[in-house]
Order: C-alpha cells, then structure tokens, then sequence
C-alpha cells in the first residue's frame, strides 16, 4: 500500500461523505467541458468552412450595414495580374412573417464551375438541367421542416416587393450534416435569388475572388483599393482571424464567469474541508502515533486530493462528451448561435481541442488543489495525543 | 543492562501562564531497562496516559531530559519524532484504535506506509504478524465487525509490524473481559521473553498476577511515588 | 490589453499562486523573526508546524510554475497570431520592454523555489533543523520576486497593444537583424567553439569535484548555448540557414523540440546552481545534483549535435 492507495480506500470508505464533493466538481467541469466542446466544434467547422471560401472578398457598407454592391467592377478586377477568377455572390435573409422567422436565401450561379462545385457535394444526384427548367430551389432539412408546418410541402411562395409572390418549388432537401451553416438557408438560381431579395440586376452582395497564389494576396487587396475605395476588402485570413477572436472572446467572458462559480464552490469547499471533526482529528492522531509524520498525513491528504479532482475531471469531461456529441439539441449551441435564427436541429461534429482542456485544467484542478493545501496541513498538525485520550 | 528510558526532572505544564495551567508531570525520574516489563499504575487523572505521551514524542515536555534508546526524544523535530516512533515504538491503545471502514490487513498495513515498503514484503509482514496474533483468517473482515479481544489482537500485529524494541500499552486491557485479558497479556508476556521491552498504563489487578518480574510503577497526581 | 482564453487561465492561476504567497507570509516572517530551536515554548511548536505550511506552499508552487512554463511559451506561440507581424512568440516577447525580463524572472523563481525545496529537505533530516534561517532569508527573496513577477505580468499583457506592428523572429535574430547579435563580436564558429569547450570544462570539473568550477562553468554554458542555439543549431532544425529563433523550437511543425531542449539546458543550470548553494549551506553531498547537471546538459549538446549530424547524412552537406 502507498499513499495513493491508502487515499483511495479513505475516500471510497467514506463515500458518503465524498460525494457531494465529487458531484459538485463533475458538475462543474461537465458544464465547461460541454462549452469547450461546443465552442471548439463549431470553431472547427467554421475553419472547414471558410477553407471553402474565396480568398478575397469586396463589400459596399453603409453605416457598417452590408449593402448592394455594384457589379460592374468585376472586369476592371479580373484585370489585376495574379486575379484567377470573379464572380458575384448573392445572400441575404428573406423574413417569412407567418412564421416570424428568417430564411438565409443564397443565390447560386449554377452555370459556373466554381460555384456550382460547392453545391454539389450538398445534394446527391443533382440534375442540373432539370433544375434549371424551373424556379426550383433546394432546401435544408430544417427549413423544410419549417415550411412543412405552414402546408408548404411542394413549394413555396416568396412575398416581393410591388409584385405577384413568387412560387418556387422545392427540387429537394441537402442534408444538414453536411453544412452546419447552410441550417437556415435555402439555395436557388442567383437571378431569382436577386428579385426576392430585392436586388437590381447589376447588384450583388459581395463580390468573390479566387487568387491561386497566396503571396499575391497583399498586392491584390492594394490594387483594389485603387479600383473601390469605398469598399470593405476582407481576406480570407482576416475572416479566419476574426472568427477566432470572437470565439476566444466569448470564450473568455464564458471563463471569467465560470472561474467566479467556481470560485464560490472553493470557498465553501474549503470551509468544510478545513473543520475537521473529532473523528477526524482521532483518526490523525492514530496515524501519527504509529509512526507518521506531519508530512506524511499532508501527503495522504493531498493524494485524496488528487484522486477527487482527476476523477472528476474525467468523469465531467466523459460524461459531457457522451452529451454534447451523441445528443442533439445541446443547449450550449444555442449560447453560440443564438436562439432565434437556429432552427435548433443540430448535431456537432466530435471534435477536441486538446489546448482548451489544458487551460480547464489549469483553471479547475490548480485551484482547488490549492484550496485543499491549508485544510491538510491544518489536519496535519492535529493533537497527536488524541489517540491516547 | 543499558537503559531504554531515561527520565530527569521532567515538567509537564498544560496552558503555563493561563487560567487553565495544569501541572500534570512533577519532577519525575525513572528509567527503564532493556527488556523489562513495568507497570505504572495510578487512579484515573494521575497522568499516565500523558508520561506515555511524552515518552512517545506525541507531547512535548515543559522541562526536564527524556531519553528513549538514547534520543532526545522531547527535542526531536517531527521528521525525526516520527521516523522515531515508527522504528522504535509500538503503540496499543485503551479502545484499540482501529480504523473501522478498513479490513484487519489493511489496518495492520497502515503503519509501514511511510516506509515506502514494497507491496509484496508488507503483505507477507502484515500476515507473518496476523498469524502470530492468532488472527490471520480474519484478514478480510472489517474492523468494526470484530470481537473487543480479536481488535485488540489486530492492534497489537499493527504496533508490531516494524519490529518495535518497545511497546507502550495504554490500558490494553480495560475493555476487554478477563479471556481476552490474559489472551493479550499472554502475547505480551511472549515479547517481553523474547527481549521487548514493555510500559503499560494500567489499574488492571491481572498484570500483577500474570506476569512474573513485573516492574511497578506508582504514579499519583503526576508524581511519582 | 490583449485577450484570450489561454490567458485568463494563466493570469488566474498565477494569482491563485501568488495568493497563497502572501498567505504564508505572516507564517514565514514570524519563522524568521521568532525562530529558537531551544525554546521549549508553545510558540516554537508552532513555527515547527508552520514551516510544513510554508513548505507545502512552495512545493505547490513550484510544481505548478514547472508546468505552468511550457504553458506560458504556448500562450505566446498563440498569441502571435493576434500580433500584426508576430510570427512566433519571438516577436510577442518583443512586443514590450516587460517580455524578455518577464522570462527570465520565470526562470530564475523556479530556481530558487527548487533549491529552496532542496534546502528544505536537507533541513528536514537534520535533528535541529539548523538550516531554518538561509531557508526564509531565501523565501523572503523568492515572496519579493513572486510579486514582483505578477507585477511585471500586469504590465507585460496590459502593453501589448494588438495593432502596433511588432517584429517577427527572422527581423529579431536572422541576418539583418538590428536587435540581438552575438556577444563581443564573436563570430558564430568561436560561439561553437567554446560551447563544446566548455561542456568539456563542465565534465572535467564534475569528474574531478572542482563544484565551484562546474558551476560556473554551467552559467557560461547556459549563456554560450543560447546563442549557439539561436544562430547555429536552430538553422539545422528548421533546416533553413536563414531562419534563426530559439523561439518556433517550441512549434508542431518541429516536434516542440523546443520544450527538450529549453528544458534539458535549464534544468543542467538549475541543478549545478543549486548544488552549489546546497553545498555551501548545508553539511550534505550534492555529487547527485552535479550528477543530474550534467546528464541533462549532455542531453543538450547530444540533441543539438544530432540535428547537425542528421543533416549532413540526409544532404550531404552543411547549411
Ligand atoms: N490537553 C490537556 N490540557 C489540560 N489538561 C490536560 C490535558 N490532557 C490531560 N490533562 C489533564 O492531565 C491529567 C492527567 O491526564 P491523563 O490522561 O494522563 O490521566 P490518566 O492517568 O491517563 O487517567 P485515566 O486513567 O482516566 O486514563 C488529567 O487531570 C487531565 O485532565
Ligand atoms: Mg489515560
């Protein structure tokens, strides 16, 4: 028998009076881990996501809102040296006032390789020409759900603007597995897509451009300068850099919360811990007249320690993983996504992100194996002739 | 013959300088040969429980010189009080002190954890010295569903387990029934012959009828007489 | 200010540190104040039992600043990425005058919080623990430098400003650098030179006990290795002569080979350093300490060399 050994019989001998200990930290930790998981999954598929995006982008904003763009610069553009490619890009959200709900309605030039290449791992089987026959649209899982409920099981009627509503039928359904951030968005023939949302033939929302040599990238964006001052230039690392950062940002007001409950559970942790009983304080004083010193009892007391975190940091962890991953609907995604726009029907993809589990780590274990450092030393230095009394 | 305990002039003051100052040693001188088997014997309150304190570096004297095997026992740092105690003593106590949630193995196991022994020799020790006490087919049995006697015999194997050369017994005896009684006077008696010495705090009539050469001890008031 | 989940966690836990410091100050000064081993009072039984606190406390201390550093060298690593310019940690260190002194006061309190536990140790198994004194003298040091660190941390994060342009490592150490240059206007051959020579020094004085001579020759050695490091080994590592930092060491693409390195030449230091001290303070042998010194330290130049070695087998040639 070592230390180690002797804390786990102590500890599971005394399960009763454990366990609230131990439930209380797996709470805790199942509660971050879950955000962890949460936060670094969707990180990871926004990556993937924006791994698929053009490396350039050029907005209009006004007041810092997203506006229509003039597509007329895009020969002037395709002329910079090292541009492989232009196209306009079309988005924006329809408000379907039955439901009090927004559709994301992407408009897709499905004549153009590029584009039509990110659609079509969306949809198995896609027929383009029989798409194109008709005002047809694919929609997401969610969005068909949503439709359904309102008697739209073959098509759908957009409400434009000083106009008849506009039928476009529904050609199919991509699975939402495939594109976490397609949840709430419908994909159609960019023409249509410009009349619901009000667009005039020479407007787009953004404009895309493919540069296959990276190094280029810095040039390009200055030459464009030149060509639309006025213009928001956003690259494909400031998209990746900004997505990072909210995530940490959220990240870290989620951590300083988490820190201050945890805190609080320290506190009282540590006032039980360290008003040690007349049990207690016999017990000690037995260990420490058959031969064990001060020292010894603090190891004993801090191995206890040790095995209560760590086990309950694996458990929280497991258990939040079995949660986050296996079911759907986890409410932690609705703190990231919001509730509103998310037609809450969402699987995450497992991911882990080793470094977040560290900082938890840090965060959790540190602390409270510091909050157990004056309870054993306190029991420690109990009256060793309590033994004799 | 050398001395195993020698004590000086020895103090013992509970709160000096307080209202609740207690003088519970005067002044006292013994020693104690190697290998003999004293009582000491005093009604309740006479401080024997506390010399044997003191005697085991659990307390620390006011004043006065305490050798145990030739260690300043009273001005020993802990490290050194403990490793001490774990070497040189065995302790047994009034009301056995056995941790109940534990089995009699790993009760008798306990004390040679600071020694970092390797599981196997602990083992084979712990049940080398249960099988001494008699009491090796209770291994697995918890402590609190033992006998008064069978606790006391598996608190005697735990006090053994490193080879004590002196036992300090504070009232082995008081809770248990006369067979039992002679039963742990007997294992005594057995250590003492084979060269422990032994100091037991005790007002039990049967250590002087069972034990021949018996050293006793009057204490009184923390005096001894 | 800058911000990131990394870093919440590492100021927190470094807080929780130093608060566990300045709760076992009142302890350690009335050790240092109080302290008479002859006294049979209740107030030096006490301090007795107060020393374990204090112990316990540095223990802890030092066990989480040893894992807490491989964690801090990661924080700056990802905190490059939010530096315009900043490519490693190199330039996030650089990106105020508080970076490099920061490290190096990490360094040094792991130093001397490990020699104190030494110290302690040795205290411990001597019956009148005579060694009390040295130990809070040099606790008093480390609880200043404690604090002192959390200071410089303070103003460390609160000064990187996220939209300065800092330096990244090739404008810091590589060839038209303007900041760091080799010593005494060594040239880098003489820099290898006497790296190699002193880790000979280094075995010699340890064969023939010369402690004070290994020691010394340990800080030079410390010294002569991170310019060595940086301008020479590095290149053969990122297999790049151009590219000089000691600071992507620490990076994926090139298996953290930077945490073995860093690690196996500081501790080298800490362990002659420490042996040192422990031998002058205390009566006991500090030949196992020298011993670990120089294991790791040739852990160090074994490891550098191989990356040479494995160069030129793999291309023939030299970088
Ligand atoms: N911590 C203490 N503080 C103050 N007084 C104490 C303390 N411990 C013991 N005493 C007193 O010292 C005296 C001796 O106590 P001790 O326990 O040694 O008696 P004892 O001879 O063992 O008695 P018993 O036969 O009842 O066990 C008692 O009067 C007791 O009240
Ligand atoms: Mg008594």
């Amino acid at each position: 028998m070592n230390f180690f050994k002797f804390a786990s019989l102590t500890l599971v001998r005394n399960l009763s009076k454990n366990i609230i200990v131990f439930i209380f930290f797996t709470l805790f930790i199942f509660i971050a881990s879950s955000f962890i998981f949460t936060a670094s999954s969707l990180q990871n598929s926004l990556d993937a996501e924006l791994e698929t995006q053009p490396d350039i982008i050029v907005q209009y904003k006004k007041a810092s809102r997203n506006h229509p763009i003039d597509t007329s610069i895009i020969d002037e553009i395709s002329d910079i040296p090292g541009v492989e490619k232009v196209y306009e890009r079309i988005f924006g959200y329809y408000f379907f006032d039955t439901a009090n709900k927004y559709i994301n309605v992407l408009g897709i030039d499905f004549l153009d390789d590029e584009q039509e290449k990110q659609i079509k791992h969306l949809y198995k089987n896609f027929d383009l020409k029989s798409f194109l026959q008709e005002d047809n649209m694919l929609v997401s899982s969610s969005v068909k759900k949503l439709l359904e409920q309102y008697y739209y099981e073959k098509f759908f009627n957009f409400i434009v603007e000083d106009e008849e509503p506009k039928k476009v039928n529904i050609y199919g359904v991509f699975d939402k597995k495939i594109n976490l951030f397609l949840n709430d968005s419908v994909i159609m023939e960019m023409a249509m897509a410009k009349d619901i949302l009000g667009y005039e033939e020479n407007e787009a929302s953004e404009i895309a451009i493919i540069v296959p040599n990276k190094l280029e990238i810095d040039n390009i964006v200055q030459k464009l300068l030149v060509i639309t001052p006025t213009s928001k230039i956003i690259t494909k690392n400031n998209m990746y850099k900004y997505s990072h950062e909210l995530y940490d940002y959220k990240g870290g007001i989620f951590l300083s919360l988490f820190i201050t409950s945890f805190l609080g559970f320290l506190v009282i942790f540590y006032s039980q811990a360290s008003s040690i009983n007349g049990a207690g304080k016999k017990q000690i004083g037995i260990l420490r007249a058959i031969g064990w010193s001060i020292n010894d009892i603090i190891k004993w007391k801090m191995s206890e320690a040790v095995i209560v975190s760590f086990v309950s940091f694996l458990s929280g962890v497991l258990l939040s993983y079995v949660y986050i991953f296996l079911f759907k609907n986890n409410i932690f995604v609705s703190i990231f996504l919001g509730s509103e726009n998310v037609y809450k029907d969402i699987i995450l993809e497992p991911f882990f992100d080793i470094n977040s589990f560290v900082i938890l780590f840090f965060i959790t274990i540190i602390p409270y194996l510091a909050s157990t450092l004056h309870p054993a030393w306190k029991s420690s230095i109990a009256d060793p002739t309590e033994a004799i009394k | 013959m050398t001395n195993v305990i020698e004590v000086e002039k020895l103090n013992l003051i509970f709160s000096p300088n307080t209202s609740r100052e207690f003088h519970a040693l005067k002044n006292i001188t013994m020693s104690i040969k190697e290998g003999e088997f004293c009582i000491l014997k005093g009604v309740s309150g006479s401080g024997k429980s506390t010399l044997l304190s003191v005697m085991g570096a659990l307390l620390k004297p006011t004043s006065g010189k305490l050798e145990v095997f030739s260690n300043p026992v009273s001005k020993m740092p802990d490290f050194h009080a403990s490793t001490f105690r774990r070497e040189h003593l065995g302790f047994i106590f009034q009301n056995f002190n056995l941790f109940d949630e534990f089995t009699v193995l790993e009760n008798v196991q306990t004390a040679l954890i600071p020694t970092g022994t390797s599981v196997s020799h602990m083992k084979t020790r712990a049940l080398e010295l249960l099988s001494m006490v008699n009491l090796k087919d209770k291994k697995d049995t918890f402590a609190r569903n033992l006998s008064g006697g069978e606790k006391q015999r598996c608190a005697i194997a735990r006090a053994l387990i490193n080879n004590p050369k002196l036992i300090l017994a504070d009232e082995p005896t008081a809770n248990l029934d006369k067979k039992n009684s002679e039963n742990v006077i007997e294992i005594l008696t057995k250590l003492n012959q084979q060269g422990t010495t032994i100091l037991v705090a005790t007002h039990d009539e049967i250590f002087e009828q069972m034990v021949p050469n018996l050293n006793v001890i009057h204490i009184k008031e923390g005096t001894l007489l | 200010m800058i911000f990131s989940k990394s870093l919440v966690a590492f100021l927190f836990v470094e807080v929780t540190i130093g608060l566990l410091f300045i709760f076992s100050f009142y302890f350690a000064y009335m050790i240092l104040t109080r302290w008479n081993f002859n006294s049979p009072s209740k107030l030096q039984y006490t301090l007795e039992k107060r020393d374990y606190f204090v112990s316990l406390i540095l223990y802890f201390a030092l066990s989480s600043k040893v894992v807490l550093l491989p964690f801090f060298i990661n924080l700056l690593n990802s905190l490059s990425e939010k530096l315009p310019g900043a490519m490693c940690a190199a330039g996030v260190v650089s990106a105020n005058e508080y970076g490099q002194l920061l490290l190096i006061l990490k360094v040094v309190i792991i130093f001397v919080s490990g020699t104190w536990l030494i110290l302690n140790a040795k205290d411990k198994l001597e019956v009148n623990l005579p060694y009390v004194k040295p130990r809070y003298y040099l606790y008093l040091i480390l609880f200043f430098l404690i604090i002192f660190e959390l200071l410089i941390e303070y103003l460390y994060f609160t000064n990187i400003s996220t939209e300065e342009v800092v330096l990244c490592c090739s404008a810091l150490y590589g060839a038209n650098s303007n900041g760091l240059t080799l010593p005494f206007g060594l040239d880098i051959f003489a820099v290898l030179y006497l790296f190699y020579a002193t880790w000979v020094l280094l075995f010699l004085s340890y064969i023939k006990k010369y402690l004070l001579i290994n020691t010394v020759a340990n800080i030079f050695y410390l010294v002569l290795s991170f310019y060595a490091l940086t301008y020479f080994f590095s290149t053969y590592v990122y297999e790049l002569p151009t590219h000089k930092c000691p600071y992507c060491l620490f990076q994926k693409e090139y298996h953290y080979i930077g945490y073995l390195l860093w690690g196996s030449l500081i501790g080298g230091s800490f362990y002659a350093i420490a042996g040192f001290v422990v031998s002058k303070i205390t009566r006991f042998k500090t030949d196992y300490l020298y011993r670990n010194s120089l294991v790791l330290d040739t852990i160090f130049i074994l490891a550098c060399t191989l990356y040479v070695v494995v160069y030129y087998l793999k291309n023939g040639v030299f970088l």
